[in-house]
């Protein structure tokens, strides 16, 4: 499973489905974490504005800190929100010179709870420090969003005794509230935990601490975070389940091709791998499978065809032997009887042995053309020799046979044992195509780079249907024909076989009741190469 | 019994003829398919053994213009021996195939097969009164006793007793006794007739004069 594509493929794209799903989450969570805790930040840092301001509404002389009603910009609001500001203030929070005190308290001194401390104030150095407005109103203030825990204050006077507290329960740790020391003017915001808090100096150096716990937002934002867990455990299994179905579908194809690939057995090499349901990268694929299928199935075709051919031909005259042999002892013969069965036999014999050296000689020159022991001979002289040597034949024939071959060395590289065996095939079988009276003519020439060999016949010739697949194995021109003159339908193979092995060519020209001429062509070797071409400057 | 080889390898040719030769047959011979084609449409032979592979024309071609006008029972013989081959050749119309090389006491047999189940007989005996003659062993018994007979004349026996109660003509004891290579005199006929009767007994074959000859069961 894992090592197969389908396997990799979808642990791979767990891990990434998985890991952004994750990395997802964990955005999502920190950004409710950070909104939640901003918005309580800013709650708590409005409201001692707004308990600083409410503080200041009836000191005497405002002057000096009325630059600090709107602070520009001050380090503690920057740490959190950059558009920080606390907007107008509420008309009751505007000055107003001292004795006209609290004039309109109405509606949010009604509202709400009224601390039963009061404003209680006292008197300091620099004159009464009390509340415009009742400190606990701004408690109730919505206008961020109404806080899911209750904001709690306590301000204290320069002395360190407490000028206002919000309601709470005495020796609830949320409202057990220590006086900062050491506050810088401006609010700063402590983190606890489970609370923020905001502190200030306000007017006459009295401290503002406004506290925002924080208990219920945390529990909000677990219960946010386990519900984001469960969705991306559920998209994640959907995902993978998904992914898994869709990777099914992509090695799909390839499973069609496997199997199709494993139905071409030697019986059956005829099918082939559709590619018309095929993705473009698969097609190629199978296009290139194909395409070895196809090659496998020709020589496999090829193969077959060679062995039921040399079988047959190796079966005939062994039908022969044995029919004679059979025949022969099947009652007592006379001793010519005898005599001329073993001749027979002998004959079929004969030709299975030049078949099977045949065979044999073909199997070797496709085999290994490194078996070759090349050395520079005169093509001349192997012609010569075979002329001679097949001039009785053509001579019992009743054929002339001429040969032809210029004054100087036809220099060829090559092994004499295998070489000798092209112009003795193709002038034995110019032998046995032309009629009784005809010509057979051998010319050994130079062309340019070539060493040719050229055996023209007055035979019957060869239709132009047949050329193409002369020089292929047991080809016969006419089925049965060459049979009759003892051929194997091997000798033009076989010389093909033997001139290509030696870097050569051979071609076959005719014209039916005409004649035909085979041509063989090899490379000359260098030291002839030379003295062709010296030769042809001369004259 | 009249077959014809046509088989274009001259010496398998010559044994084949001779086999079937020694053992009664009357046997034509031809050295291509259409020398083949030419006989086997021009008598009625009592079975062709053909080879596939054949100058001018091959076997497969001689077997679909042979079987437009005749059902001589064919037999190929030849060395091609694939599954496709013998399914073409059977399906072409041969009746039976033969690979070679082969055994000639199977040509043989297979021979005597084809032209049994030609004739429509269950078995190799045929049964005339008290005469048996047993095609494959070539004898036969008048009651207990064998009767020594020449092939030819055991051949003129088979032919008769094949077509037992009915007029045999000695057009059709030639055709059928005689190959092309006979010289066929016209009393050779009545020489085998009579040497028949002698060793058979008077009563067996009936002459009716003009027509031809009749075994009486």
């Amino acid at each position: 499973m894992i090592r197969s594509i389908r396997g990799r493929l979808q642990w791979w794209y767990a891990a990434v489905y998985g890991v952004s799903i994750v990395v997802f989450g964990f955005l999502v969570y920190w950004r409710a974490d950070r909104d939640v805790n901003e918005r309580a930040t800013l709650q708590a840092v409005s409201t001692a504005r707004y308990l600083d301001v409410s503080l200041r509404g009836v000191r005497p002389g405002p002057m000096r800190d009325a630059g600090q009603m709107n602070p520009p910009s001050e380090r503690g609001a920057d740490q959190f929100s950059s558009d920080f500001s606390l907007g107008p203030l509420p008309p009751e929070l505007q000055f107003r010179p001292p004795g006209a005190r609290r004039p309109g308290m109405g509606p949010p001194g009604d509202r709400g709870p009224r601390s039963p401390m009061g404003p209680k104030g006292r008197l300091g150095p620099l004159g009464p420090l009390d509340f415009v407005r009742p400190p606990e109103s701004f408690l109730e203030d919505d206008k961020v969003q109404p806080p899911l825990d209750r904001l709690a204050f306590t301000v204290w006077r320069r002395d360190g005794s407490v000028l206002a507290r919000s309601d709470g329960v005495e020796g609830d740790p949320v409202f057990d509230m220590q006086m900062p020391t050491g506050v810088a003017l401006p609010p700063r915001v402590f983190r606890g935990k489970g609370y923020i808090d905001a502190v200030m100096k306000g007017p006459q150096e009295a401290t503002i601490l406004v506290r925002r716990p924080m208990g219920n937002d945390i529990a909000n934002l677990h219960q946010f975070g386990f519900q984001i867990a469960g969705m991306a455990v559920g998209t994640f299994l959907v995902g993978i389940l998904g992914g898994w179905w869709i990777s099914g579908r992509m090695v799909q194809p390839i499973q069609m091709i496997s199997e199709t690939a494993a139905q071409i057995s030697a019986a059956n090499l005829n099918r082939r791998i559709d590619t018309s349901r095929l993705d473009q990268e698969l097609v190629q694929l199978a296009s290139v499978l194909n395409g070895t299928f196809e090659r496998l199935e020709t020589s496999f075709d090829r193969l077959t065809q060679f062995t039921a051919d040399a079988s047959h031909e190796l079966r005939t005259p062994l039908a022969v032997i044995q029919s004679q042999m059979e025949l022969a002892l099947s009652q007592s013969r006379s001793v010519e009887w005898y005599q001329q069965t073993l001749e027979t036999c002998l004959q079929s014999s004969e030709r299975m042995r030049s078949l099977v050296d045949g065979l044999l000689l073909l199997a070797r020159t496709d085999s290994d053309h490194a078996e070759l022991r090349r050395q520079t001979i005169d093509l001349r002289s192997v012609v010569e020799d075979a002329v001679a040597q097949l001039q009785d034949r053509a001579l019992s024939a009743g054929l002339e046979l001429e040969c032809a071959a210029p004054e100087m060395i036809v220099g060829v590289n090559a092994d004499i044992r295998f070489l000798m065996q092209v112009p003795v095939n193709l002038i034995s079988n110019a032998i046995q195509h032309t009629p009784r009276g005809g010509k057979i003519f051998v010319e050994v020439r130079i062309e340019v780079t070539d060493a040719v060999l050229s055996i023209r016949d007055s035979g019957c010739g060869i239709a132009a249907e047949h050329l193409p697949h002369l020089f292929a194995r047991f080809y016969r021109v006419d089925t049965g024909r060459s049979r009759r003159y003892g051929g194997s339908g091997l000798g033009l193979s076989i010389c093909k076989s033997l001139v290509e092995s030696h870097n050569g060519s051979i071609s076959c020209d005719s014209i039916v009741g005409e004649g035909s001429t085979f041509v063989v062509r090899l490379p000359l070797s260098d030291s002839s190469t030379d003295q062709a071409l010296e030769n042809k400057h001369v004259p | 019994m009249r077959v014809l080889v046509v088989e274009d390898e001259p010496d398998l040719l010559r044994t084949i003829a001779q086999v079937l030769r020694e053992d009664g047959y009357a046997v034509d011979e031809a050295a291509d398919g259409q020398e083949g084609l030419y006989k086997a449409t021009s008598w009625n032979y009592d079975a062709i053994v053909l080879d596939l592979l054949m100058p001018k024309l091959t076997g497969w071609q001689v077997l679909e213009k042979l079987r437009t006008t005749h059902k001589t029972p064919v037999l190929i013989l030849t060395a091609r021996d694939g599954i496709n081959d013998r399914v073409r050749g059977l399906d072409g119309g041969a009746d039976d195939y033969l690979a070679k090389p082969f055994h000639l006491v199977e040509l043989k047999a297979r021979l005597r097969a084809l032209i049994r189940r030609s004739l429509g007989l269950a078995s190799s005996q045929i049964d005339v009164g008290e005469l048996t003659v047993d095609t494959t062993a070539k004898t036969v018994t008048r009651g207990e006793t064998l009767l020594q007979l020449t092939p030819r004349e055991f051949s003129l026996l088979e032919l008769l007793a094949l077509h037992r109660g009915k007029v045999v003509t000695r057009t059709q004891i030639y055709e059928k006794l005689f190959d092309e290579s006979d010289d066929s005199l016209s009393n050779l006929v009545d020489v085998h007739v009579s040497n028949l009767r002698r060793k058979l007994g008077k009563d067996f074959i009936t002459t009716r004069r003009g027509q031809g000859y009749i075994l009486h069961d």
